[in-house]
């Protein structure tokens, strides 16, 4: 029986070999007596997993369907050929045939109908359409219009690298069009109602602000992969080759992925995307990155090369460049990311005057990253993020380990105040090859907390404040600048740096988020 | 200002006195607030086939949560009299699997532990013996206390709290080798205690 207790252990620790599985196996089929004892230890496993606190959820989920009521069909997306129906009795199949020959004529009396009107129609207004720069316009047969001639149904407009061009409703709406963007103006009038807007983006990014909508007739935007049903509201949406992305940053929209009859709503704050591959049915809706108060921001997205530019258009840019003697070239990771080969490192160039400025004046900060551990740490703390130049020079870092290396797996933040520069270490086991996400936050005052994947795991009074800060130090990721022995060779998704504490509520916004 | 309470309309009837596929119908016809009701009465089995599968305890009330939705915009595939909490939980742990998939890399062994729970769970719930076992699981904690304080203490962290054996080892100021012996006999202690208890009329 001891054997058994043992290798239960193993399972319900998620640690079983195959082998001992196999023999745990045997031990079952080996009486009935040791198949009630393990179900008795499994029980008993689950009946403690079971003993936390009931909590009522019921709120959280209301609110999560809030606006998920199936929208009227007038505005619905393209729907699927047949949805399912379960039921299986003599009425039902009765139906359900009586639903397949009678749907297929009503829609296609509707499309007549609908292209009846879209011809006929004298209620088409036409955004007018400002541009900088040279903005091509091409009928419905693909030849060019000329430039003062008015928009009409089936117009695409295609806005090149330079220019840009603004779509403007009499009612006040009005959509930016950025350079790279394909847009046809009202190209099926039938899925927003005949008075609605309707405009269809072929690829690229538009910016829109949209008066409210009256009742029935939506702005609709649809992409190659998803629709947007707008009633009024601020929002940025871009379709790429592979997936469409909708920030809303005010009002709400029912965001369809192509062919789907549930919409994911998003509202201000927050985004969707509709990755086809990803085979989602609802689009899932995470919270946008807090901006207020950013001071450099780095995504990783530059897919080549040995800059890595700061994101955060705040102040001058403090863009990050490989260095190092014998740098080894950075590994550029799909979707972004990077991974640092033997040697080398990223450094500002000059010092990162404006965090310094900023947080010795604020007397906060937070300091944020996406990574991934380093497989092994030589000599430690190794430096994932960090303002310093060597140990006895550092405002802060996030790292990896210890002086010993990294026996105990896990990360350590250090923050210099007036008061401590002492080492902060996460829980043992930490610093994973998973995906992480790792906040260090002090407030005015000198309350730290250290946050990982959006659980808070510690809290200290540092004290102290941060006008002692070193003021000549450059922003590292992957060493201390020019010191080159406290080396990080982990993977790097997303760092950010604010000048303020960010809120604990925003943080797990951010784990929420991800790194993209 | 008119007065709702005084109102002569008829009244809709409580979603709590209505039978659960009443509320379904209900939510169907429009009545997207009925829904709560649905998810007061489930939460509970919801919640138990989640815990019983997930550790972390942010991504329990998530999937939990996730659960109700996935219900929701399923719910006209619902068949009326079919039992709707065994409906429920067959999403509920289809969900799981998807989530262990997406989430933990050790995959085949975690569903080891994964399998043997979901038999478990899938197997006929007494509902009266499941509340003795919560009980008397409850009392046998509060035995362990007496019997062994740090064990007591390695369980309520991890199961009450959701912590992992490497944090707990950090408070404890022990190996985390140390804390998974702890557990493992904290677990055996319990074990018997339920035995003897459950046993006993």
């Amino acid at each position: 029986m001891k054997r058994l207790d043992e290798l239960t252990q193993l399972a319900i620790e998620g640690s079983l070999s195959a082998d001992e599985e196999a023999e745990l196996e045997r031990l079952l089929a080996s009486g009935t007596e040791v198949k009630r004892r393990f179900q008795e230890l499994i029980d008993t496993e689950i009946a403690l997993r079971c003993l936390d606190e009931r909590l009522d959820l019921s709120d959280a989920v209301m609110a999560r369907l809030s606006g998920r009521a199936m929208p009227p069909l007038s505005v619905l997306p393209a729907p699927p050929a047949s949805e399912p129906v379960s039921k299986d009795s003599f009425e039902g199949k009765v139906e359900r045939w009586t639903l397949r020959l009678i749907v297929p004529i009503a829609a296609a009396a509707a499309v007549t109908l609908a292209f009846a009107l879209f011809h006929d129609r004298t209620d088409f207004e036409a955004p007018a359409l400002a541009v900088t720069g040279t903005v091509r316009v091409a009928d419905e047969s693909g030849k060019e219009a000329a430039p003062d001639r008015p928009l009409r149904p089936g117009d695409l407009i295609r806005v090149p690298t330079g220019a840009a061009g603004t779509l403007s409703y009499r009612d006040e709406t009005r959509i930016d069009l950025t350079a790279g963007a394909e847009v046809r103006v009202d190209s099926d009038p039938a899925r927003g109602g005949e008075k609605s807007k309707s405009l269809e983006l072929v690829v690229g990014t538009l910016a829109a602000e949209v008066a409210v909508q009256p009742a029935g007739q939506p702005l609709v935007v649809r992409t190659p992969h998803a629709v947007a049903v707008v009633r009024g509201t601020r929002f940025i949406l871009e379709a790429q080759d592979d997936r469409t992305r909708l920030e809303v940053s005010e009002g709400r929209v029912d965001f369809f992925a192509a062919g789907a009859t549930h919409p994911a709503v998003v509202t201000a704050g927050r985004f969707a995307e509709v990755d086809p591959s990803a085979g989602a049915v609802v689009p899932l809706v995470r919270p946008l990155r807090h901006t207020d108060g950013l001071l450099a921001l780095y995504t990783f997205e530059e897919g080549s090369g040995e800059t890595v530019h700061d994101r955060s258009e705040q102040g001058d840019a403090l863009d990050l460049t490989l260095s190092g003697a014998g740098a080894d070239p950075l590994e550029w990771l799909p979707g972004g990311g990077i991974r640092f080969g033997k040697k080398g490192h990223l450094a500002t160039r000059r010092p990162a005057r404006k965090i310094i400025e900023a947080c010795r004046s604020s007397d906060e900060i937070t300091v944020e990253a996406w990574v991934e551990a380093a497989p092994s740490v030589a000599s430690g703390p190794a430096r994932i993020v960090t303002l310093s130049r060597a140990s006895e020079r550092l405002n802060f870092t996030l790292a990896q380990g210890d002086s010993q290396g990294d026996p105990e797996r896990r990360y350590v933040a250090r923050l210099r105040s007036s008061k401590t520069v002492a080492d902060w270490p996460a829980p043992v086991g930490s610093a994973t090859g998973r995906l992480s996400h790792l906040v260090l936050v002090r407030e005015a005052g000198g309350r730290e907390t250290f946050w990982l994947d959006g659980e808070r795991i510690g809290e200290r009074n540092a004290g102290g404040s941060l006008k002692e800060w070193f003021d000549d130090l450059p922003l590292g990721i992957g060493d201390d600048p020019g010191g080159e022995n406290r080396s990080w060779r982990g993977s790097c998704h997303l760092v950010a740096i604010y000048r303020r504490a960010l809120a604990p509520a925003e943080v797990m916004d951010h784990h929420e988020a991800g790194p993209r | 200002m008119p007065s709702h309470a005084s109102s002569d309309f008829p009244k809709s009837p409580d979603p709590a006195d209505l039978s659960t596929d009443e509320i379904v119908a209900a939510v169907l016809a429009g009545d997207l607030e009925a829904y709560r009701q649905i998810v007061l009465r489930y939460q509970n089995e919801v919640m138990r086939v989640v815990n019983a599968l997930v550790f972390d305890l942010s991504a329990r009330e998530d999937i939990v949560q996730q659960v109700f939705v996935r219900a929701y915009l399923a719910l006209d595939q619902y068949e009326s009299g079919r039992g709707f909490g065994k409906w429920l939980k067959a999403i509920a742990r289809n969900l799981v699997r998807e989530e262990l998939r997406k989430t933990l890399r050790h995959r085949g062994r975690v569903e080891a532990y994964a399998k043997l729970a979901l038999e478990r769970l899938d197997s006929p719930d007494d509902e009266e013996l499941r509340l003795a076992r919560e009980q008397a699981l409850r009392d046998c904690l509060e035995t362990l206390e007496q019997q062994d304080t740090h064990a007591a203490r390695a369980v309520r962290w991890h199961y009450l709290e959701a912590r992992q054996t490497a944090d707990i080892a950090v408070e404890m100021k022990r190996s985390a080798g140390a804390v998974r012996t702890l557990l493992y006999r904290a677990r055996a202690l319990l074990r018997d205690c339920l035995e003897s208890k459950l046993a006993s009329p």
